[in-house]
């Protein structure tokens, strides 16, 4: 199950990025960093995980440390869905 | 009480002289609450009652948002509480002598204000925060009492930072109990402090004078500047956008400084704004506690949760306009955070747009000439929306007549 979410997240940033799969970071780097997500993009993600992954985000988990890097968003999926 | 001047200097010394008195924590607490009052008390007898109303108002409701009043009734019980934030500063409550002695020291340029609001701009945010904050953790962050300390803390009272309650949380416990490492860091903040503020601050603000005199009347007739070479301008909004970065960072190191010598470690709120190469990143150095309150409260929200390519942008402008009219509601301050918010959406779409080609933007961002490039792009985009204020913020036909000037139309 975690693996299909991090493959979804891996396809979904790659569409960010210009679909080279080759250019995006490791699942534990920072997507925040690498200029891929930002404040603007946030709210996308958020409706992604709730429409696509079925979580529910609370408002004081949507900050950019909670999404930092494909990684953190898959463990904060498992987490919400446990 | 001037801000910086001998009383002001007496007085942090004899609360930082107090509170390092072998006392229990509880009076160590009480102490600063009452040098709290006593420093709104100096600006007007009225200005501790009504930042009292203000806070224990804004307590009710954050305990109310804590059991999970949300929505539009919590949107609703928070209204009240934007009247100290914006009441003040409506024309009709102008006090020409403190807007002379007052907000002009507090110096970034916040604007008229009555002396019996003094602080309320930042002293309500930090209470709105603590609200929001509440409904979302469903907890407080403070009790009643620390709560106040907190939100009357009188480095920060006048012009901030907007430190958030669970962050002086962490250092709370060591009020009055400063280490070796706190004093050498707030000897260092002081210094740096007045260095800015006073030094490079004063002399900035003499170049600056052209755009801050622009269109007013000589005694011997005719208008300030309306003779200025093109190139006089520009040094002149150069100095005005330094002057804005060198007095306002001065001042919130000396903030800074003096928390340091209680105990206190409050986040830093400049970080190089200047040298940032993009409008996005210069708000990740230029007052940085209004720039994440801002984030935070205002533009998230706005957001929501939606997959909309629109909204971010129509929630940058938005928040960034209401930012703007925090700082003061008329057309300069509105045009100011209008001109923010669109240079942040245009980034953005830039961003996009670059980011799709993501190979040739690692390139760009590794690449020393395309930061200068963005350095400049972008503090010449801020100095230019300073003359939205600086000049009149109420009497935009000056800000074009200099923005001709400038660009040699006159």
């Amino acid at each position: 199950m975690a693996a299909d979410v991090r493959e979804s997240l891996r396809t979904y940033f790659t569409g960010k990025i210009g679909g080279d799969r080759s250019l995006l970071p490791k699942d534990g780097e920072s997507l925040v960093e690498e200029g891929i997500l930002d404040s603007f993009g946030l709210a996308e993600l958020v409706a992604l995980l709730e429409q696509d992954f079925g979580v529910k985000v609370p408002d004081s988990d949507i900050q950019l440390a909670t999404f930092e890097s494909i990684d953190r968003i898959a463990d904060y999926v498992t987490a919400r869905r446990a | 009480m001037e801000l910086i001047g001998t009383s002001a200097a007496l007085f942090v010394a004899g609360v930082v002289l107090a509170l390092a008195l072998p006392l229990p924590s509880v009076a160590k607490r009480t102490l600063l609450l009452a040098a709290n009052a006593a420093f709104l008390w100096f600006f007007d007898p009225l200005a501790p009652l009504l930042f009292l109303a203000t806070a224990l108002a804004a307590y009710g409701v954050a305990r109310l948002a804590a059991r999970g009043v949300h929505g539009v009734a919590l949107g609703a019980l928070c209204v009240p509480l934007l009247v100290p934030l914006f009441l003040p500063k409506l024309s009709f409550f102008t006090d020409a002598g403190v807007v002379a002695s007052g907000a002009a020291s507090t110096g970034n340029m916040v604007g008229v204000r009555v002396a019996y609001f003094i602080g309320a701009s930042y002293y309500t945010l930090r209470a709105l925060h603590f609200v929001l904050d509440a409904g979302r953790k469903r907890a407080l962050h403070l009790p009643l009492f620390d709560y106040l300390v907190w939100n009357s803390f009188f480095p920060t009272v006048m012009a901030g930072p907007i430190e958030r309650a669970d962050h002086f949380r962490l250092s709370y416990a060591s009020l009055g109990r400063p280490t070796r490492e706190d004093l050498a860091a707030g000897t260092a903040k002081i210094f740096t402090g007045l260095l800015k503020k006073v030094v490079i601050g004063g002399l900035l603000a003499q170049w600056a004078l052209p755009i801050t005199t622009f269109g007013a009347l000589r005694p011997g007739g005719g208008m300030a500047g309306a003779h200025m070479a093109w190139h006089e301008a520009w040094v002149a909004l150069y100095a005005v956008a330094l002057y804005a970065w060198m007095d306002f960072a001065g001042y919130s190191d000396l903030a800074l400084g003096v928390s340091r010598f209680m105990g206190l470690r409050l986040a830093e709120n400049f970080d190089n704004p200047y040298l940032r190469p993009s409008i996005a990143d210069f708000w990740k150095g230029w007052h940085l506690s209004l720039s994440f309150w801002i984030r935070d409260y205002l533009f998230l929200p706005m957001c929501g949760r939606s997959a909309s390519k629109v909204r971010p942008h129509l929630a940058a402008l938005g928040s960034m306009v209401l930012c703007g009219l925090w700082h003061g509601p008329n057309l300069g301050w509105g045009l100011w955070g209008l001109a923010h918010g669109a240079g942040l959406s245009i980034h953005h779409a830039w961003t996009l747009k670059l980011r799709s080609h993501f190979k040739l933007k690692k390139k760009l961002a590794q690449s020393l000439a395309w930061r200068v490039f963005g350095m400049a792009l972008t503090f010449h985009f801020v100095a230019l929306t300073w003359t939205l204020v600086s000049i009149d913020a109420t009497r935009m036909g000056l800000t074009v007549a200099y923005l001709r000037l400038l660009f040699g139309l006159a």
